[in-house]
């Protein structure tokens, strides 16, 4: 039987957690094995995670490679002594056990996570894998999903006391997003980074930035892309003003299609980027926005 | 207040890695060794706190080096946990720092969210859970009141999450929570004598198997060069509008 912790935004199931059910089929070793689907909230205890894991005695567990699980995850492999790898971006069926795949080094290789455990789990990386479009996504529609309602542990703990929302940020969150329109410090300005938002919303994307555009306030950290701020899959990454430094690299080695536009024709970037522009980005992104608006 | 440190040495990301013939690790000539950065963010928050400081890192002989990094920052002294030639793994190695933090006794316990050669970010929260501690994660706001922490750390979509964590606790620092200092001359001098104890990992382990192992180490693909668009800029954005479509 396979276990998948899935979120949810609002009710409305994650497209990290849709991956992960879609790929659910390809793990199973009969066309019959079940599929659990369990509801994982913030700061979900680990001890109930750990009676629900044992409730249910899985084959395989999966989860998103999200905050709230990297809060709680290891600390139930811990717990139950079983092998959990993170950070995967595939994963597959070897001889009866999941054998589970994780970029090392910045992404510069990659090895296979082999289990000992019986019991094998994975978080994933958003937009590793195709969702199918037939598992509906909405929580309450769902007839196998639980949520656990076991006791919560005695075990001393931190507690939240406050969260405070930036309300400016209505965007997708990077890591999830499909479309990445980012800005580095060519850009320049906070103001210049409009721009950005202007072609993002044409593409349906979301704005990232460099960790040089973040350091001068251009941007937030939660934008940031790259080894130190966040590593995206998405399909398009446009880079613009990005001169395309290792550290950066890091955070966009799996991207499908990454375009640069930058000024500078030396800048790393072009090396990588499947398309590039030499040029101003302040003067070419209006009318990447004006050209695609009309097409 | 009596803090440990953990931390790991790792590559340098600007390293070129090259993977060894078992294909279950890399070639380590060649190669530049650092704190692993977030761990460094750590060290620097111990030494602002302030109190009896040691720092400790699981690894082979290298490791030492490490460590006196550390002890240059201002770490009091520091202790090895000697693998030898052995690989732990996460589960093994949060194993062995969770049996010399219990002999140590401390108040705080400060590293890095993750190691920045494989990213798994298993160790602090393995080491919180076999120590039944508080945690928090990612980390990147510290403050000591009254013998307990005030900590603040980003969430989901740009939001920011504060907590209130007694003692003795865990907690794993990201960046933002500080700028780790240079060491300087006087205190890298001072360090070469500050003491480094050192214990074999396998005396701490219990007899711990891994959990999980690396294997089949592989480079990454190279991605194909791509093409620069050519022409003026109303050609070029056109060209590339017509791309666009293609691959969307």
């Amino acid at each position: 039987m396979l276990l998948i912790f899935v979120e949810h935004d609002n009710s409305t199931i994650k497209k990290s957690s849709l991956e992960l059910i879609a790929k659910a089929d390809e793990l199973k070793l009969a066309p019959d094995e079940p599929v659990i689907l369990e509801v994982l909230e913030a700061r979900a205890d680990a001890k109930v995670l750990s009676d629900t894991i044992d409730k249910h005695k899985p084959r395989i567990v999966l989860a998103s490679n999200s905050l709230n699980a990297k809060d709680v995850f290891p600390k139930v492999a811990a717990r139950l002594k079983i092998g959990l790898a993170t950070d995967v971006v595939d994963l597959k069926i070897d001889n009866g056990k999941l054998i589970a795949k994780k970029p090392l080094y910045a992404g510069k290789a990659f090895c296979e996570v082999h289990f000992s455990t019986e019991i094998q789990m994975a978080l994933v990386r958003p937009n590793s894998f195709a969702i199918k479009e037939e598992i509906c996504d909405r929580l309450s529609e769902l007839q196998h999903l639980n949520t656990s309602t076991l006791k919560h542990s005695d075990s001393p703990s931190a507690t939240l006391v406050e969260t405070l929302t930036d309300a400016t940020s209505k965007q997708t969150d990077i890591t999830e997003a499909e479309i990445i329109v980012a800005g580095g410090r060519g850009m320049g300005s906070k103001e210049n980074f409009d721009l950005l938002s202007q072609l993002a919303e044409t593409l349906g994307g979301t704005v990232g930035a460099s960790r040089a555009a973040v350091d001068a306030e251009f941007a937030t950290h939660a934008m940031q892309v790259g080894q130190t701020g966040k590593v995206v899959s998405p399909k398009l990454y446009i880079a613009c003003g990005i001169s395309g430094a290792i550290q950066h690299w890091a955070g966009i080695r799996t991207a499908k299609t990454i375009v640069a536009i930058n000024k500078d024709k030396d800048a790393p970037i072009f090396q990588k980027a499947n398309y590039g522009i030499v040029g101003d980005a302040l003067e070419i992104l209006p009318k990447l926005a004006d050209a695609l608006k009309q097409g | 207040m009596k803090i440990a440190v953990l931390i790991k040495q790792v590559p340098d990301t600007e390293s070129r890695i090259v993977i060894n013939s078992d294909k279950n690790g890399i070639e380590s000539t060649n190669i530049k060794f650092i704190v692993s950065p977030y761990d460094e963010i750590a060290t620097e928050q111990a030494i602002q706190i302030g109190g009896e400081t040691f720092a400790v890192c699981v690894g082979d002989t290298r490791s030492t080096e490490a460590l006196r990094t550390a002890l240059s920052m201002g770490i009091q002294s520091a202790v090895h946990i000697d693998t030898e030639s052995t690989q732990l793994d996460s589960f093994q190695t949060a194993t062995v720092l969770a049996e010399l933090l219990k002999q140590k006794n401390v108040d705080l316990i400060l590293c890095g969210k993750q190691g920045i050669d494989f990213d798994n970010a298993l160790v602090p929260a393995m080491i919180a859970e076999l120590l039944d501690i508080p945690q928090v994660l990612t980390v990147d706001k510290v403050d000591v009141m009254d013998g307990k922490l005030r900590i603040g750390r980003r969430a989901a979509r740009g939001s920011k999450e504060i907590y209130d964590c007694p003692l003795p606790a865990l907690i794993s620092c990201d960046r933002g929570l500080n700028t780790p200092r240079y060491p300087s001359l006087p205190n890298i001098m001072k360090a070469k004598s500050k003491p480094i104890e050192k214990i074999l990992a396998v005396q701490l382990l219990n007899n711990e198997k891994p959990l999980t192992r690396f294997v089949n180490y592989a480079l990454a693909p190279e991605r194909a060069a791509g093409k620069i668009l050519t022409g003026d800029v109303e050609t070029q954005v056109t060209e590339l509008v017509r791309l666009l479509k293609e691959e969307l």
